[in-house]
């Protein structure tokens, strides 16, 4: 039998590879999300050992943290804490309101969580620039500018992905029933918000 | 059901929970901590167990159904068709 006769019995009239298979489980994009946060929970975990190892390490660690003559800026760093945490609740907004059919709420609640990541980045540039030590000036310093770069890189992403949104929300784009562009950054945007809630607790407070 | 883990990143208003949660966690850590070191890791333990335990609670999502259509055998010719069956 010719394959054409052995397709036509089997009623396959599909050229070409075979369709790729999908979990019927889970979304390819979400599932695509959720391993890139894994990813991104690792790398910051490894930054928090590399931490915590330079802390335990140092003699002083128990009485005094920073190592003298430093000191952080906590008061600075605490409202930048309230900012991000506040624009967390914008994007939230904003996602609430376009499953509500308000164009006008998901527009400005993307605006001004972009307004406030950007206001935390240019906080941290500015803390960075009184800080009163560098990258070289030990251990200690490589850490802290380690793990708050690494942060202050993955708000830039973040700001990428919800500028992308904002410019497709003020296109037309996304309806109550298709938001997906809008709930992917979300997600990612809350997940920056607890890394960076575990760094100012960790690093800046405890 | 069986327990399966709970995401707290499902979506986007899992999210935002989470990050709440995360809120209230290291706020009652932090002010353990500045009361007493060893309050601070008796919250840290307790409140960790909580989570934990927490996350457990989620559903089991249910076993994927079965395409029967691409789980046929000729659904995948295999080799090339132009050559005669071995």
């Amino acid at each position: 039998m010719s394959a054409h006769a052995e397709s036509a019995v089997h009623g396959h009239d599909h050229h070409g590879p075979p369709t790729a298979n999908k979990s019927s489980r889970m979304d390819a994009t979400v599932l695509g999300m959720f391993l890139f946060i894994g990813t991104e929970a690792m790398l910051f975990g490894s930054f928090f050992a590399a931490y915590f190892f330079v802390r335990v390490v140092n003699p002083d660690a128990s009485s005094i943290w920073p190592p003298p003559p430093y000191e952080f800026p906590k008061f600075v760093a605490g409202i930048n804490t309230v900012i991000l945490v506040t624009s967390s609740f914008t994007m939230h907004w904003a996602l609430q309101s376009i499953k509500r059919n308000n164009r006008r709420g998901l527009q400005a609640g993307l605006v001004l969580t972009i307004l406030m990541g950007t206001a935390f980045l240019l906080t941290q540039f500015i803390e960075y620039a009184h800080v009163g030590f560098n990258t070289g000036d030990g251990a200690f310093a490589s850490v802290f500018f380690g793990l708050t770069g690494l942060h202050g890189a993955h708000v830039l992403i973040g700001l990428t992905l919800l500028t992308i949104a904002a410019v497709r929300a003020f296109r037309g784009h996304f309806s109550p029933e298709h938001h997906h562009g809008v709930e992917l950054p979300g997600i990612y945007w809350h997940f920056v918000d607890v890394m960076w809630l575990v760094v100012y607790a960790t690093v800046y407070l405890l | 059901m069986m327990e399966g883990v709970r995401n707290p990143l499902q979506d986007e208003e899992a999210a935002f929970r989470f990050l709440l949660g995360t809120i209230a966690y290291f706020a009652v850590i932090v002010l353990a901590s500045w009361v007493a070191t060893w309050l601070g890791l008796v919250a840290f333990g307790a409140l960790s167990l909580g989570v934990i335990a927490l996350l457990r609670g989620g559903k089991k999502p249910p076993d994927p159904g079965l395409d029967a259509d691409r789980a046929t055998v000729e659904d995948t010719p295999r080799g090339d068709p132009e050559l005669p069956p071995t």
